[in-house]
């Protein structure tokens, strides 16, 4: 597999299912590194959202509607593994098209439309997050059938006793909870890191912090997960095996 | 108590990919969305519908922020110029009423000055050229009150 350095950092390009947006390979190690095919994607995707930005900034309502549709799978993505409540995701990807609708028109092009819009996405769910005092109970979505044939998956149940033995529904309640136990901005990293799967550099464009400071939120994040999800841990004989 | 790796971790956050709203759910946000829209506009005050109107009538002429400064600038101009030709004409009072000299009203009676509405009151030393000289003949002022209202003694 050919894999060269991503030129100009840029986001997964959304027509991409939301569950495989990002190559495992390309998680596992070289975060940013992609290959020929997906750099061609996101070029070809980056230049639809240009010429439908343009569209709508002139007044063209089909061209907005497309970039909603495009657009919509990876920012429910984002928002959702953020508050785990499927009501309130619904809530805030209105409040966020709304945003974006009355900004189009100042959009300048000077970072990539996406980017701008997973700011205003992420920037908004912070805010609604903090704001809101008593945490909600989880509204879970339904899981994809698609998640028995994953690899790493399959991986980990065949290391893992705990994970084999566990219910998956139950299980991915758990990470929900782990995941809502982290501050607003710490679970902001995490789901664009290790969920959506982009680079730093990406994830500190949005947030318009430091790429050094992405790293270390992201380790304080997973110091805090791998303590509370310790009871998912391979054990040394489950690993033997 | 043994504890997740980092790859074990990853693997196990990843599999929040799998959670999917319900089908048919996209289809339904455009909707929303579509409604928020209108919703929207209908709440707008009017300053940003007016502020609107104003740029979609200037939009075509792709008139650049300079050009519509200059505009404005000639036209507070030329409306400043207009006022500065246009004389005042609320300043001079239009009626002015009398008592004659040596009336036994006088003493009772004060002299009323009328002037426009919004004009300014009469200095004394204005209102001490407006009064009447006692050289000049008497003026008497006709009311269109009867003169009397005593009955007649005519009877028809």
């Amino acid at each position: 597999m050919t894999v060269i350095p991503l030129p100009l950092l840029s986001l997964v390009p959304s027509s991409l299912p939301a569950h495989s947006a990002f190559p495992a390979a390309a998680l596992a190690g070289r975060k940013d590194a992609r290959t020929a095919s997906e750099v061609d994607e996101l070029e070809k995707s980056r230049r639809e959202d240009e010429a439908l930005v343009a569209r709508a900034q002139t007044g063209d309502a089909a061209a907005f509607d497309a970039l909603v549709t495009k657009h919509s799978p990876r920012l429910y993505a984002l928002v959702y593994n953020m508050t785990s409540n499927h009501d309130d995701t619904d809530d805030m990807l209105q409040d966020v098209w709304a945003k974006v609708y009355r900004g189009i028109g100042g959009f300048r092009g000077q970072s990539q439309f996406s980017t701008w819009l997973h700011s205003v996405a992420a920037n908004t769910t912070i805010n609604f997050l903090k704001k809101r005092v008593r945490r909600r109970t989880m509204n879970l979505d339904d899981l994809d059938s698609g998640i028995l044939q994953d690899k790493e998956f399959v991986e980990l149940q065949a290391n893992s006793t705990p994970v084999r033995d566990a219910d998956l529904g139950e299980m991915l309640k758990k990470i929900n909870e782990a995941i809502q136990q982290l501050t607003p901005v710490h679970r902001a990293v995490v789901t664009m890191f290790d969920i959506q799967g982009l680079p730093h550099a990406e994830i500190a464009k949005i947030l318009r912090i430091s790429e050094g400071t992405v790293r270390s939120r992201l380790f304080y994040a997973h110091q805090q997960l791998q303590t509370q999800l310790s009871e998912f841990a391979p054990t040394n004989q489950s690993t033997a095996k | 108590m043994p504890q997740l790796d980092e790859k074990q971790l990853q693997a196990l956050l990843r599999l929040k990919r799998y959670e999917n709203p319900p089908p048919g759910y996209f289809d339904a946000l455009l909707d929303r969305v579509h409604r928020r829209q209108r919703e929207e506009m209908l709440r707008r005050p009017a300053w940003q519908i007016a502020l609107e109107r104003v740029r979609a009538f200037f939009a075509p002429m792709q008139m650049g922020w300079r050009h519509a400064g200059a505009m404005a600038a000639v036209l507070i101009v030329g409306i400043a110029a207009i006022r500065v030709a246009i004389p005042d004409r609320t300043a001079a009072p239009v009626q002015i009423a009398q008592i004659p000299a040596g009336s036994n009203l006088q003493a009772t009676a004060p002299s009323i000055t009328l002037q426009p509405a919004g004009a300014q009151p009469l200095t004394a030393q204005q209102n001490r050229r407006v009064t009447r000289d006692p050289d000049a003949p008497v003026r008497f002022i006709i009311d269109t009150q009867p003169v009397s209202y005593e009955t007649t003694q005519i009877r028809f």
